[in-house]
């Protein structure tokens, strides 16, 4: 089960997924994070109420990680608990995002 | 051993330079001398035994403490964890030594520990594998009863319940309450720095000074100071040793106690060395537990008592950034050479009675307050509180009933004879016991992709909470099957879902896979960035690997159609 909550905060778009991020929601997250990032904004995606996240859920990030960069936006992340950091330290996926340990930061971090 | 944590300055191996080896080996004495020194000095007073024997009990037990921590810090095959992690008398023997000696004397403390250190011995091995008989919840009453059995030396000490009658009080209550005051302020200010590492050694400066001023240090104290040698050998085993069947039990309890503390300092031990710990080194800890019991032998032999690892040096390791085990060795050794000037032991001998008071009510505090940690660390059901609560319940029982002993019939074995000994065997009974009837093994059928993850984390949830099992294992058995699962399925690999089979004891958390068709092939390999772009393979490459590194052991067969994964995680 997966319930994305999307905001925006002037030119920035935020996204709070919220449940699990697996096989069977990977298309879901797909959808909405490149929707927001369709619209050229830059975004954050907030993992404060993200219960897991699988293979399947860091592939989508990654995709989205190499259209923002041929994109020349952003995309960051926040609010990453220790699991979370885990997975994506083993998966070797912790250099390949900016992580911030707050929305407010992450936020910030966008509009710099 | 790994690559070097990035919050530690040296590490494990690491040769510091001489000068900062001396220091911080100085620093560990102080912390370590500050409580472990204390509990003989308790003995002798609940002995009436007089300042020279006193002190030259102290050496002892500084020579002993000394070998104790160079034998911990080694790294041979057989005795040494290979960590910093000094060692000195213990709490758990000073209940057992204090009724050994008002029975048979020292003699009998001496005898009764070196047995006790040569049971240890082919314990240290068989510990690590019988620890299912000492989950969280029986170290962690052994752990609070260890302190409730300190409250009363603790409470005599410090209100001079043995100070003859119609002596005034109140120097020993300001005296004492002034060492305790200095505990409480320093501690509540100073928690998040290195103050509270020395507040035994600054309450016992303080406590001392407030001893002088009220008058309950005399010059006679000074004078037995001033008398002592300069340097002297320490005589060991002055006392000899005799030994009580009697006894067995309570010091049997202290020495499962002292082993299992050692254990869980030695676990704490290598999480500090290993950023990417996993789980328990077996040759280490069983290293370190037994350099404790070979210790308490040679303790006993001496003529001192038993001993067990200190997690306030462990502590200041962290606190200082060094973990290198050559300063246990400095430390060690400078321990064993103090004990050749008998004016130090001396020192630590005249200290005033409610000093040692406030000392015990400190150690006292937080050996409870860590047993409830230790025992609340897991869910309590129905089962896991009676395991807990009787136990200290019955061990209180023991404690606040003179007439307790007289109730228990004669048929019973003499085994109740103090609290922590009663709550000790209770808890160790009650858990073995109630372990029968629980259902070790579980079952989940899974039909189709839909909702699999979700279904695989709450059956691991509601099972973990069920058996009481770590929570850093069922996440990861969490993950493991969740990739596994989801990566069987999007490959199309069965064809009529699957079986999953989970089983569980204190050592092991393991599972059986079952579904009929292909056998999926786990990875050993981490896709990089471009891999997972470019190709589709390479996200069931990603999720084996995930799967894989989250597991201990991961089997794949398949017979006739048939495959089964078996996976393993240590717990």
């Amino acid at each position: 089960m997966l319930n994305i909550h999307n905001q925006t905060h002037g030119d920035i778009g935020l996204l709070c997924p919220e449940g699990r991020i697996d096989s069977t929601t990977a298309d879901d997250f797909h959808t909405a994070l490149f929707s927001a990032l369709d619209t050229g904004h830059r975004v954050v995606v907030d993992f404060g109420k993200l219960q897991f996240i699988s293979s399947a859920g860091l592939r989508v990030l990654l995709m989205a990680a190499k259209r923002v960069r041929k994109e020349k936006t952003e995309l960051l992340l926040c609010q990453l608990d220790a699991s979370h950091r885990e997975v994506f330290e083993i998966s070797g996926f912790l250099p390949l995002f900016t992580i911030h340990e707050t929305v407010t930061d992450a936020l910030k971090g966008a509009a710099e | 051993m790994t690559a070097r944590p990035p919050k530690l300055l040296y590490s494990v191996d690491d040769r510091p330079p001489p000068s900062l080896t001396a220091l911080l080996a100085l620093q560990h004495l102080i912390v370590l001398a500050g409580v472990g020194l204390v509990f003989p000095i308790v003995l002798a007073h609940a002995i009436d035994l007089g300042h020279t024997e006193t002190a030259q009990f102290v050496a002892l037990a500084m020579s002993a403490s000394g070998l104790a921590t160079v034998f911990q810090s080694l790294r041979t095959p057989i005795v040494g964890s290979g960590f910093l992690a000094p060692t000195s008398i213990g709490p758990p023997w000073l209940p057992a030594s204090i009724i050994a000696a008002k029975t048979g004397g020292l003699s009998l403390v001496a005898g009764m520990t070196a047995a006790m250190g040569l049971l240890g011995l082919p314990l240290a091995r068989l510990l690590p594998k019988l620890r299912f008989l000492f989950p969280p919840e029986v170290t962690g009453t052994v752990t609070i009863m260890v302190g409730v059995s300190l409250i009363s030396p603790a409470i005599r000490a410090i209100f001079g319940l043995d100070l003859p009658e119609g002596t005034e009080r109140s120097p020993t209550l300001i005296t004492g309450f002034a060492t305790l005051a200095v505990f409480v302020v320093g501690g509540a200010r100073g928690s998040a720095s290195q103050l509270r590492l020395y507040l035994p050694f600054l309450a016992i400066a303080i406590g001392v000074a407030v001893g002088v001023a009220t008058g309950l240090m005399t010059m006679d104290d000074w004078a037995a100071v001033s008398h002592a040698p300069v340097i002297a050998i320490p005589s060991p085993a002055p006392w000899g040793w005799s030994f009580d069947p009697l006894l067995i039990v309570p010091f049997l309890v202290a020495m499962v106690g002292g082993s299992l503390k050692t254990m869980g300092d030695i676990t704490a031990c290598q999480k500090i060395n290993d950023p990417d710990w996993k789980r328990l080194d077996m040759t280490s800890a069983a290293g370190g537990v037994m350099a404790n019991n070979l210790a308490s032998l040679l303790a006993g032999l001496m003529g001192s008592m038993g001993q067990q690892s200190y997690s306030t040096n462990i502590g200041l390791a962290m606190a200082t950034g060094v973990t290198a085990r050559i300063i246990g060795i400095a430390c060690g050794g400078l321990m064993v050479a103090l004990a050749f000037f008998p004016k130090i032991a001396m020192v630590f001998t005249v200290m005033p009675v409610p000093v040692l008071g406030a000392l015990l009510i400190f150690a006292s505090a937080f050996m409870i307050v860590t047993g409830m940690q230790i025992v609340t660390s897991r869910m309590l059901d129905m089962r896991r509180t009676f395991i807990v609560s009787l136990p200290i319940i019955f061990g209180l029982g023991e404690g606040f009933l003179s007439t307790f002993h007289d109730s228990i019939p004669n048929w019973v074995p003499p085994l109740f004879d103090s609290p922590l000994s009663t709550a000790t065997i209770l808890v160790i009974l009650l858990n073995f016991v109630l372990r029968f009837g629980i259902s070790s093994t579980a079952q989940l059928r899974l039909d189709s992709a839909e909702e699999a993850g979700k279904r695989v984390h709450t059956f691991f949830e509601q099972q973990g909470d069920a058996w009481a099992a770590r929570t850093e294992v069922i996440r990861a058995a969490q993950i493991c099957h969740s990739e596994l699962i989801e990566s069987i399925f999007r490959q199309s690999l069965c064809s009529s879902g699957l079986d999953l089979t989970v089983s569980f004891d204190e050592l092991k958390l393991k599972s059986l896979l079952q579904y009929d068709g292909s056998p999926i092939t786990i990875s050993g390999h981490r896709p990089n960035e471009q891999e997972m772009l470019e190709d589709e393979e390479a996200l069931e490459t990603l999720a084996t690997y995930l799967a894989s590194t989250y597991a201990t052991d991961i089997q794949v067969s398949s017979d006739t159609g048939t495959t089964e994964i078996r996976i393993t995680f240590e717990h």
